[in-house]
């Protein structure tokens, strides 16, 4: 009996349900007469990027009550997951966060989605100088948020530093002579996210090889078959990830340290650097530790090869840019570009640029606000110092890639030698 | 006999350590999330077991006034409401990142809080009573509000209501007639081959077939909807259903049937008046494990769904997990948001929903 | 009665029509695609272009090592369901239904509980408390006084199925044990006193009274473990970072998601997804028609 009324009011609940689900799907028609721009938007509920996009999007909708603005967003590999699976399907957005290199371009260019943008931006608007080519005939596939996107920062941690009696790193060797120190005082010298495989290739490996090699574009040479990923540059490479385990710059335990507790440790001073990107910046959230923060390109490496001194791996910017199918309709185009005016507007560059997202504008004649935080004009300092070189993911992908990235992971904790790494990965390069 | 005993209380502790040690297992750590999940991020990192102190501990906390900014969203409506307002931020929560901002209504405040510019702090004490303790409220529940709000977690909340509770009916109310037809009418060729069919789909998962059916489904303008993703929930779910139930009809007396139909009952009255009561402890059964599974499943809304307007709890919640993401007491709070309905539903049916699960329709 | 069976057909395909039709358009319709798409190398968004190319995609897959890596993890875990989480239920059922322990219902609602948990929220949480110096590093820093110590298990291949096997052992073991506590509390308790008369002692009544009677139970909860855990991808999803970490814990479902979705090299990728699930349904096939036959030769 008493299940009976169970069932009951599990039908009960169930008539309730039903109608809302009618109701709601009402609400998603109603875009009638609107240039519907249907765009994949990047973000997540918990970081600026996210919340920003939201706001920019309504505010625009309210100038613009005749565009809507139809957004999907996702963040990290949900959104290459959706990307993948949109495209395969047909489901082609009008307007994507996309880039030109392996990792953010790739889908977009087997799809034929890639779209030239040259023609259709405003040269006194966006200064056409600061967008690199992103293809054979200077192409742009897409609008970059900045100029470019710095992968291989070392965050050092000033105070730390003072108190302890350091100054900054010359060479390596300084910072494997802080392992005692730093040790002494209950901390570590470096920290990085190292369960995240993409970091150590993004935020590690790319500065170390053009260091060893000499060679700012040995890492995009290599995939074009000029050089081979089981060199002897690439090998040394691997092996000073060893060498800094062996001389404790490094810790073994740095395996299971995922992105948020990477960033963590170092807001909390538990390390005197940490090993990311110039977009972590605007994520540290203590503002002491934030404002003693320098930004640096790592020191010189054992065994480098002269003329990279100082230098740090960048990848152009990613960015919003038009699919074929989105400007393949003049209204859906216009519309797009409409809104990624109002996108990039000086306003909201200098939002972004203040909220440490991006590296340097984009934008014609930009003047840089004089009182940005210190964190942010470390970062602008060290873009205007620091010479470029490739980053890995963005010419070697898939499971090459893959390999190499858990490869490092392999090699720190003991599991693998640099040789075996280096071969597995040549024999995945796809050229 | 001596022997006996002494092997009897060695089993009887071994049986204890045993169920002590899995109940201990099972609430730790849900312990630890509930009491963290009310912990600052800093807090988090510093001491792993210590209890929440911070964001409880508020009254002397320091908020500095900042100026209007475009990341700064205001959390009224700035078109009804044009009172001036001063703008502060806290400086021990994610100060600079604009998370922990409260617009203050100017003619609420004192003249010597209003005379200060922006830039200077004030600490919390110093607020007018009523602005005090609503802003202290939101400070303790700092997480629960960001990750709920941000992560739009009561709209997924609801759909994942949806489309178990839908799913799950529509999925009984069709397995009950296919397991009628199969078990009670005289078609055996033919039920052996239906019957094979839709047993086939039990090996299959979602993820198994994704490719295909996203091909199809996006092809068919069902992506993104909330009937598309019930329609593969209610296919999927039917297998293990029809199974159970068919079972289960089985068993009951074909004379019941006949007698009904002989006193001139139509087939539907049959199912309607007869097999459905009857069949409601295996009807629980499925409708218990069907729910679970899908108020769970992850991958297909993941791919299905594209607006907020469809997700799911799980991808809302594992949203707050990706690679990038470093607000640590946030993704605690939105597993608490997932967690604690469901253990509340459990706590009260406890006792039902395990006896549910079996009902007696998976037998020896 | 032929008469009968004729104008009842009707009903019967009125009764049976419309799950089946759902059934087939979202079930059968993808499983036909995706067997078609195997032998292809249609790539959606190469503009319908595609070719035959046989055998490519399984021979492909039967030479890459990840394939065999993810293999045998997967046999892993459908042992650990099959030879862990059943036994162990059945031996935790067997002592409750006994009344070895008091508080039946408390145990049984604990062992019971993470069935309601979302398999996402577990692993996140699990991974929580996995990582560097977190709940579980800290426990053992403290017991084995090293403050270096960290919980390790998560790294190595050798080792990463083991707190895997924990946590589905944990999840879904309670299941299981429901499932065989309801079905001892329905045998008959005479039988077991009569065994005792007879001077069974309690191992022999657990082995010879109590298991044969509830073979049919242990067949039927197998054929659910084996089906379930060839399936499983939310919980290792979600407990491992992506890297070494999700590669070594790599089961058939991840490396189909990881090969059809994210390695953009291959240009067959959606082919040799495809191929990859079909290998995972055949697997199952083949391992539930094990049990059957193992069900039956024990039956006789």
């Amino acid at each position: 009996m008493k299940k009976g009324k169970v069932f009951v009011l599990a039908l009960l609940v169930m008539v309730m349900i039903v109608p809302s689900l009618w109701a709601q799907g009402a609400q998603e028609a109603g875009t009638d007469g609107k240039v519907v721009v249907k765009t994949m938007a990047y973000g997540d509920n918990s970081n600026q990027e996210g919340v920003n996009w939201v706001r920019i999007v309504n505010s625009f909708e309210k100038e613009n009550p005749d565009i809507d603005i139809d957004y999907e967003m996702l963040y990290d590999e949900a959104y290459h997951q959706k990307v993948v699976a949109r495209l395969a399907a047909g489901d082609v957005p009008d307007l994507a966060y996309m880039g030109a290199d392996a990792r953010w371009g790739l889908p977009w260019k087997e799809a034929g989605q890639q779209f030239d943008h040259t023609e259709f931006l405003d040269p006194d608007y966006y200064d056409l100088n600061l967008i690199p080519p992103m293809d054979m005939n200077g192409e742009i596939y897409e609008i970059p948020l900045g100029t470019s996107n710095i992968t291989t920062v070392l965050f050092m941690n000033t105070r730390l530093m003072d108190e302890l009696g350091l100054s900054a790193p010359e060479t390596y060797e300084d910072m494997v002579a802080m392992v005692p120190v730093a040790r002494k005082a209950g901390i570590e010298v470096l920290t990085i996210d190292g369960a995240d495989g993409w970091a150590w290739g993004s935020c590690l490996m790319s500065a170390v090889v053009a260091r060893m090699s000499g060679d700012p574009q040995w890492v995009s040479k290599a995939v074009a078959g000029e050089y081979s990923f089981d060199d002897k540059v690439m090998i040394d490479s691997l092996s000073f990830l060893n060498r800094m385990v062996d001389d404790g710059v490094l810790l073994e335990k740095s395996v299971l340290v995922d992105y948020g507790a990477n960033v963590s440790n170092y807001n909390n001073e538990k390390a005197l650097f940490m090993v990311q990107g110039q977009w972590v910046a605007g994520g540290i959230e203590n503002p002491e530790v934030a404002n003693a923060t320098k930004m640096i390109a790592w020191p010189t490496l054992p065994g480098e090869k002269p003329g990279l001194e100082g230098s740090v791996a960048a990848a152009i910017q990613v960015g919003y840019g038009l699919t074929k199918q989105g400007a393949s309709d003049p209204e859906v185009r216009d519309a797009a570009l409409k809104f990624l005016r109002y996108f990039f507007s000086h306003a909201e560059t200098t939002q972004r640029l203040r909220d440490g997202a991006i590296v340097a504008p984009i934008l014609k004649d930009f003047e840089v606000p004089s009182d940005l935080p210190s964190i942010v004009k470390e970062k602008v300092a060290l873009a205007q110092r620091a010479p470029n070189t490739d980053v890995i993911d963005a010419f070697l992908s898939g499971d090459a890639n893959e390999a190499l990235n858990t490869g490092m992971q392999k090699i720190v904790s003991g599991q693998s030698t640099p040789e075996e790494v280096a071969m597995q990965v040549e024999s995945l390069v796809q050229r | 006999m001596e022997k006996n005993t002494s092997k009897h209380i060695i089993g009887r502790t071994v049986a204890y350590i045993v169920f002590i040690s899995w109940t201990l297992i099972t609430i730790l750590p849900i312990f630890w999330m509930a009491y963290s999940s009310f912990k600052s991020n800093e807090e988090l990192t510093r001491n792993i077991y210590a209890f929440p102190y911070e964001l409880f501990h508020n009254e002397d906390d320091v908020y500095e006034i900042i100026a209007p900014q475009l990341n700064v969203t205001p959390d009224y409506d700035t078109e009804t409401d044009t009172r001036e307002r001063m703008i502060i931020e806290s400086t021990s929560i994610s100060p600079g990142r604009r998370l922990m901002v409260h617009f203050l209504v100017k003619e609420d405040l004192p003249q010597e809080i209003l005379s200060r510019d922006i830039g200077d702090t004030l600490t919390l004490s110093e607020l007018p009573k009523q602005m005090r303790r609503e802003i202290s409220r939101k400070t303790m529940l700092f997480n629960y509000t960001s990750a709920i709000q941000r992560g739009g977690l009561a709209q997924k909340f609801l759909n994942s209501l949806i489309y178990a509770g839908v799913s799950t009916f529509l999925i009984n109310a069709l397995s009950l007639m296919v397991a009628f037809a199969l078990s009670k009418m005289q078609f055996k060729k033919l039920s052996l081959i239906v019957g094979g069919l839709i047993g086939f789909g039990y090996l299959l998962s979602v993820n198994s077939v994704i490719i295909p059916l996203f091909l199809m489904l996006s092809k068919m303008g069902l992506t993104d909807t909330h009937i598309g993703i019930i329609l593969v929930y209610t296919a999927f779910g039917l297998p293990l259903a029809v199974l159970l139930d068919t079972q289960f009809i089985s068993g009951i007396p074909g004379s019941l049937v006949e007698s009904a139909r002989i006193d001139g009952a139509s087939t539907w009255r049959v199912i309607v008046s007869i097999i459905v009561p009857m069949a409601i402890p295996v009807t629980v059964t499925v409708s218990i494990i069907t729910a679970l599974g899908i108020w769970n499943e992850f991958l297909l809304v993941l791919v299905l769904a594209s607006s907020e307007f469809t997700k799911s709890l799980p991808v809302g919640v594992f949203s707050f997990s990706s690679l990038t993401s470093t607000q640590l007491g946030w993704q605690l709070a939105a597993l608490m948001v997932a967690t604690a309905p469901a253990m509340i539903v459990y706590f009260i049916f406890q006792r039902r929903l395990t006896e549910g699960v079996v009902g007696g329709a998976i037998k020896g | 009665m032929k008469k009968r069976d004729i104008q009842a057909l009707p009903t019967y395909l009125i009764l049976v029509a419309p799950a089946l039709l759902i059934y087939l358009f979202v079930v059968a319709y993808p499983i036909g695609y995706s067997v078609w798409l195997s032998f292809t190398d249609f790539n959606p968004n190469k503009g319908g272009q595609w070719d035959w190319v046989g055998t490519l995609q399984y021979s492909t897959m039967f030479k890459d090592p990840n394939f065999w890596h993810a293999l045998k993890n997967n046999l892993i875990v459908v042992a650990v369901s099959v030879f862990g989480q059943i036994p162990i239920g059945f031996i935790l059922a067997y002592i409750l239904y006994r009344k070895k322990v008091k508080a039946v219902h408390f145990f049984q609602t604990f062992v019971f509980l993470p069935q309601f948990l979302s398999t996402i929220v577990i692993g996140i949480l699990w991974k929580r408390l996995f990582q560097a110096d977190g709940p579980i590093s800290r426990i053992i820093q403290i017991v084995s006084k090293d403050p270096q110590a960290q919980f390790e298990l998560m790294l190595y291949a050798d080792t990463v199925m083991i707190p895997i096997a924990f946590a589905l052992i944990w999840v879904y073991t309670g299941m299981y044990m429901t499932i065989f506590l309801a079905n001892l509390q329905k045998i008959d308790d005479h039988l077991i006193e009569a065994a005792k008369i007879d001077g069974a002692t309690e191992s022999q009544i657990f082995l010879k009274v109590i298991v044969p009677l509830l073979a049919g139970t242990i067949l039927v909860s197998s054929i659910l473990a084996i089906a379930g855990s060839l399936r499983g991808f939310d919980l290792i999803f979600s407990i491992t970072t992506q890297g070494l970490q999700r590669n070594n814990a790599m089961v058939l479902p991840i490396f189909m998601y990881q090969s059809a979705f994210q390695n953009y090299t291959n240009e067959m990728r959606f082919a040799y997804g495809a191929a990859i699930s079909n290998i995972i349904v055949v697997i199952s096939l083949i391992l539930i028609g094990i049990s059957r036959l193992v069900g039956k030769k024990t039956d006789y």
